[in-house]
């Protein structure tokens, strides 16, 4: 047996856009120190978003997250959430673009999760990050 | 879909507590305002769709091989705001 934790089930009671019918996920981190994580669907094989947490990759990003989100996640202040962005990765390029306009935020208490997409905040939908390797 | 003319400085109800108002209307553009409880989420529909083609990307991109993944050290790249604010 692995003394290792199977990662918790988030569910995403309003689908992610894109995946309105996707809604239990697990998070897996893809290695001790790395970045990326990835957002599996437990619903359809093969479907997994990477995500990363913004903060260090995007110095200045400040999202407002809107309170009514907040509320139907049941998160009281931001530090009940972790705030993910979805990263596509060009490996040929050795670019990563992370979308800062509809971060993923995770109410890990309570298993949930839904992608907030912040209106009218000027937040950058494709922000290009170098990637080393 | 139901469809309804209405006046500049008009509105139409949805449920009990969404209002709609049309704003101003100019030669191909319509400003409309809406009223609706905060627990409502009102967006431009293709706003919706941008950010579901952009996720859709994101799974296209996303390489089974979780090693290389780990592997990738990206460099922090300071991000402001751009326009398209209140």
């Amino acid at each position: 047996m692995s003394d290792e934790q199977s990662p918790p089930v988030i569910t995403t009671p309003d689908g992610l856009p894109g995946f309105d019918d996707l809604r239990t996920w697990v998070l897996e981190r893809t290695g001790e120190d790395a970045v990326f994580s990835l957002l599996r669907s437990l619903d359809k094989p093969g479907v997994g978003l990477l995500v990363a947490e913004p903060w260090e990759l995007a110095p200045g990003y400040e999202p407002n997250l809107p309170d009514a989100e907040m509320n139907s996640l049941g998160a009281l202040e931001a530090d009940d959430v972790a705030v993910l962005v979805v990263a596509r990765i060009d490996v040929q390029a050795k670019q990563a673009y992370l979308n800062l306009a509809a971060p993923i935020v995770v109410h890990a208490a309570k298993g949930l999760a839904r992608q907030m997409i912040l209106d009218r905040q000027g937040w950058p939908m494709r922000h290009p990050v170098a990637l080393g390797a | 879909m139901l469809v309804l003319t209405r006046r500049v400085g008009e509105t139409i109800m949805v449920g009990d507590d969404i209002e709609v108002e049309v704003l101003e209307v100019r030669p191909g553009i319509v400003r409309l305002g809406v009223r609706a409880p905060k627990s409502v989420r009102v967006l431009r529909s293709e706003l919706v769709a941008e950010v579901a083609t952009a996720n859709a990307e994101a799974v296209a991109a996303s390489s089974p091989d979780l090693d290389a993944l780990a592997a990738l050290k990206p460099a922090p790249q300071p991000v402001s705001r751009t326009g398209n604010r209140p």
